[in-house]
């Protein structure tokens, strides 16, 4: 494998892992809402923590996957224009958009941090309810979750480059289809 | 050279008027070269982050309680009222007038990266409920919507409290999500339509003005206004302050015979609730040695008004 | 800095914006950049903090929690048998009668969009099931298209909905509130469609002809079929009766839907690894598309906002003298034209926050307003050349059903929308009535 090939597997290995570990939060948000209804209606006691948890676990959940969506190209696009310009004309825009898109991103990144430090720094709580948990684990999710979306922009950025300028490469992400029904679901329902 | 100021307030349309005052009132005084950008609650940040935003220049002054910021800012509770701190606005006055306190504030928020310019007194802060409540005793098999400070004293007395935003309010008063709210006093009910699904405003005696509002800038931005834009924005940020709280204080006395039926929580009650709140106060004391020159003062405070023994 | 003309700065971030969309940036790139690049050069550096701030509002919200978990729901559902059991039952009910098909699709389609957030659940498993089952039968395709591609649409229009969930989040209203008035005008939509059926299936019988009398089945068989009503009744019965009869919040009943879509799945035996692992992927990816959007979008409009220009093109349209009922007409209008082209997040994202202040200064009831946007987005769906429903039909439908076919079959339906949402113009009270009712 050519180390262009292999940097991409990884790269897009790297995402299809986060993108499966935090999938399980969502059946953590729904366990955890499940037990607050639990406690209040069927033994009385409603919990203080279980609305604050669970939008954490939504925030947490939401942000981290930004990678993973990108990594399947599945951040909405328009493609009336972009759908009829061909493969080299489509490498040019995603030279221009993840180029630019990059520098945006690390300004993102660096904000996230100090956005992050200063909360560390005060160790802020949050005061919305009794239960005032700590706040900066959740803020610093932000960075994380910017910098894994920067590392898989890079490989966007990468692939459009070689295509623009007509290097042949191996990309790992040939055979997946584009399509607007899963692929996997027409599988399942047709059976 | 015109001087645009970005000014976010943490209340919605309800105060237009008084915010058009306050615009045209530093137009004018500065002859069109200091001008106010005014953004209502939630148009640019969320309350909860006015403090981190106006440190960064985002936002050049914030109008904002400590009760959004305290998480970042130790005094933050303690200055936005704990139940039991005061009971009148010449009593709250005096103690955010003092020498002490004044520093502490100033103090705290150059740590927090923003400056201080000032205080503005809220009024009723109460119970609205569906039904009728008499004790603290009622309270106990309802669930109630309250914020931080007031939820822990409900806690202490065993009364469940939920955490809600401010649009869901209507709906879960009327479907019995939760069975009541203090959240205001009754201009705020009534600008929510509370009073169209609970009609029971009980006085709880606990903190009058149940909130203080501060006003906090950005030092770069502050700093490069000339001596005359400083006073001219000091003058009318305290007149703006000034409005809003005799706007609720006719508010709340003007409200339409027949919106809300009002009762008093029984003195016994009252009392209880304020020596259950000392337990929050020990709590923010010890946050930080400045939490508890602050909470000092307002022990001496109340034992000076024969409130704490 | 700030002294650039309001318009100009409407120019600048919308005129960049729409380049980058243009070159197919993804809209959270689109908006992220042109945000950033109006925000450092008009207002500095301290204009950019709003990014960080967006996003931590935008992951701090106790009512977003519903959308990952409607979404979650829609997709066990779609994959749990839930429509096979409900197209046998209306064959058995249903078949006899001329169009009968048609209108037990559509009745089909709102079933499930009471249980679903989303609009993709119908249309692709009807597509799946109920379509070559009609055809098989002798139904006109370009009739079974159109009713399957409009009814799977009723899916953000009938409670629960994602779309509502998202506008109630940018516009401050109550999540509550716009299920209880979109779930009027998505029975009189439906109520429209299953009338058109009959019609023209009674004016000309061909185009759906009845099962032949070998086929059919006898009134205890009937009886029996009915108990498939039995789960979705159920789930149905749950959510939004935990939603309106007010015993949950929305997102604590999001919870109980995607616990009890999991339920279905495992009566039908179909709860397993395999579906599972698809369901939190896929949800997954679309909450990544979602939850980056929503921060752009957020973040696009404040940087918009704090230039002043919002508020000055609000009162220009204010004091353009024409009357208010035009204002929305013209906002209407721009929704039919953007739906061609744009996904409906990009449009809640884009209009939310510029209409619906004008909208509320006008004196118009938020709530109304919103059950108007939703409708015109049951129009985004299948208009070309940006629909989601003719690429789903697309995807799914048999090779004898042309993409020409997709798109003819799709106009009828498109003015039978207008037509609804034109009675909810003139109105008002198909979608205010039962909130009203409710929460009074
Ligand atoms: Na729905
Ligand atoms: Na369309």
């Amino acid at each position: 494998m050519k180390p262009v090939t292999r940097y991409l597997v990884l790269q897009d290995g790297l995402s299809d892992f986060v993108g499966r570990a935090i999938s399980w939060l969502s059946l953590a948000l729904i366990g955890v809402l499940m037990l607050e209804i639990v406690a209040r209606y069927f033994l009385n006691a409603p919990t203080i923590w279980a609305h604050e948890a669970s939008t954490m676990i939504y925030g947490a959940f939401c942000l981290l996957a930004g990678a993973y969506t990108l990594r399947y190209r599945g951040h909405v696009r328009s493609e009336v224009l972009y759908g009829i310009m061909g493969p080299r004309g489509n490498a040019f825009c995603d030279t221009v958009v993840f180029s630019i898109g990059l520098v945006v991103l690390l300004v993102f990144l660096k904000l996230s941090i100090e956005f992050a430090a200063d909360s560390w720094a005060v160790r802020e709580y949050s005061n919305k309810s009794i239960w005032q948990p700590p706040l900066y684990p959740i803020k610093t999710v932000i960075p994380i979750a910017v910098g894994l979306v920067i590392l898989q922009n890079i490989a966007e950025l990468l692939r459009a480059v070689l295509t623009l300028f007509g290097i042949a490469y191996d990309d790992p992400r040939e055979g997946e289809l584009e399509s607007e029904v899963d692929p996997v679901l027409l599988d399942a329902l047709k059976k | 050279e015109t001087v645009r100021l970005r000014f976010h307030t943490f209340y919605g349309t309800e105060i237009d008027p008084i915010a058009d005052k306050f615009k045209d009132a530093v137009k004018e005084a500065s002859d069109g070269s200091l001008r106010i950008q005014y953004f209502r609650g939630g148009e640019l940040v969320a309350s909860d982050q006015f403090a981190d935003a106006v440190s960064k220049g985002t936002l050049d002054i914030v109008h904002g309680h400590g009760g959004y910021w305290s998480g970042q800012v130790d005094i933050g509770n303690i200055e936005a009222g704990l139940p039991g701190a005061w009971t009148s606005v010449e009593e709250a006055k005096a103690i955010f007038e003092s020498e002490e306190v004044n520093s502490l504030l100033t103090e705290a928020y150059e740590e927090a990266g923003t400056v201080f310019l000032g205080k503005g007194y809220g009024h009723n802060y109460d119970l609205l409920t569906k039904e009728p409540v008499t004790s603290l005793e009622d309270l106990k098999t309802r669930k109630i919507r309250a914020t931080s400070n007031v939820a822990k004293v409900l806690d202490y007395f065993g009364i469940p409290t939920v955490y809600l935003p401010a649009q869901e309010l209507y709906i879960s008063m009327s479907t019995g999500v939760i069975d009541g709210a203090i959240y205001g006093g009754p201009v705020e009910y009534e600008q929510l339509k509370l009073n169209e699904t609970a009609k029971h405003y009980t006085y709880l005696n606990m903190l009058m003005p149940g909130w203080t509002e501060t006003f906090l800038a950005n030092p770069a931005k502050w700093e490069k206004l000339s001596d005359e834009h400083k006073a001219i924005l000091e003058e009318a940020i305290a007149q703006f302050a000034d409005d809003i709280h005799n706007w609720l204080a006719e508010g709340n006395e003007n409200v339409a015979e027949g919106t809300f039926e009002y009762a008093t929580l029984p003195e016994a009650d009252s009392a209880e609730l304020t020596v259950a709140a000392q337990t929050v106060w020990q709590e923010e004391a010890e946050r930080s040695p400045r939490n508890k020159a602050f909470i000092d003062a307002l022990v001496a405070n109340a034992k000076a008004q024969g409130r704490l023994k | 800095m700030a002294d650039l003309d309001p318009l100009a700065i409407t120019a600048i971030m919308f005129a960049s914006m729409l380049v980058l969309m243009a070159m197919g940036a993804p809209l959270a790139w689109a908006l992220t950049i042109s945000g950033v690049g109006s925000a450092y050069m008009l207002w500095g550096p301290g204009g950019l903090d709003l990014l960080v701030s967006s996003t931590f509002s935008a992951m701090d919200n106790f009512l977003l929690v519903a959308l990952p978990l409607f979404i979650f729901m829609g997709l066990v559902l779609q994959r749990s048998g839930i429509t096979d059991d409900l197209f046998g039952l209306i064959h058995k009910l249903m078949g006899g009668v001329s169009g009968g098909l048609g209108v037990g699709t559509v009745i089909i389609c709102a079933l499930i969009a009471a249980m679903a957030g989303v609009s993709g659940a119908a249309t692709v498993s009807l597509g799946i099931i109920a379509l070559p089952a009609m055809l098989k039968r002798g139904y006109d395709k370009r009739l079974v298209t159109g009713t399957i591609m409009a009814g799977g649409a009723l899916g953000f229009l009938i409670p629960p909905s994602v779309l509502m969930i998202i506008y109630a989040f940018l516009s401050r209203d109550s999540v509550g509130k716009l299920f209880a008035a979109g779930l009027m005008p998505g029975l009189m939509l439906a109520g429209i469609y299953m009338v058109y059926i009959l019609i023209r299936c009674r004016l000309n019988p061909d185009l759906g002809p009845p099962t032949p009398v070998d086929e059919r089945y006898s009134g205890i068989e009937k009886l029996k079929a009915l108990r498939h009503l039995i789960a979705p009744g159920l789930l149905i019965t749950a959510v939004l009766g935990c939603i309106i009869g007010g015993v949950t919040s929305p997102s604590e009943a999001s919870a109980i839907g995607a616990f009890g879509a999991l339920l279905i799945a495992a009566l039908h035996g179909r709860l397993n690894w395999d579906l599972l692992r698809y369901v939190m992927l896929t949800t997954t990816k679309l909450m990544g598309m979602l939850m980056w959007i929503t921060i752009a979008a957020v973040f696009f409009s404040k940087i918009y906002v704090g230039l002043g220009a919002g508020m000055i093109v609000g009162e220009l349209i204010e004091d353009f003298d024409v009357a208010p009922i035009w204002v929305i007409i013209a906002m209407l209008a721009t929704y039919f034209l953007l739906g061609m082209f744009l996904d409906d997040f990009a449009i809640v994202f884009i209009t939310v926050p510029l209409f619906v202040p004008i909208v509320r200064e006008l004196g118009y009831d938020t709530t109304w307003f919103a059950v108007l946007f939703i409708l015109s987005m049951q129009s985004a769906y299948l208009t070309p050349p940006f629909g989601y429903n003719l690429f789903y039909m697309r995807s799914v439908a048999p090779k004898e059903i042309t993409i020409v076919d997709i798109y003819w079959s799709a106009i009828p339906f498109v003015l039978l929308q207008l037509f609804g949402l034109a009675l909810v113009v003139a109105f008002p009270q198909i979608a205010l009535w039962l909130p009203s009712v409710l929460f009074n």
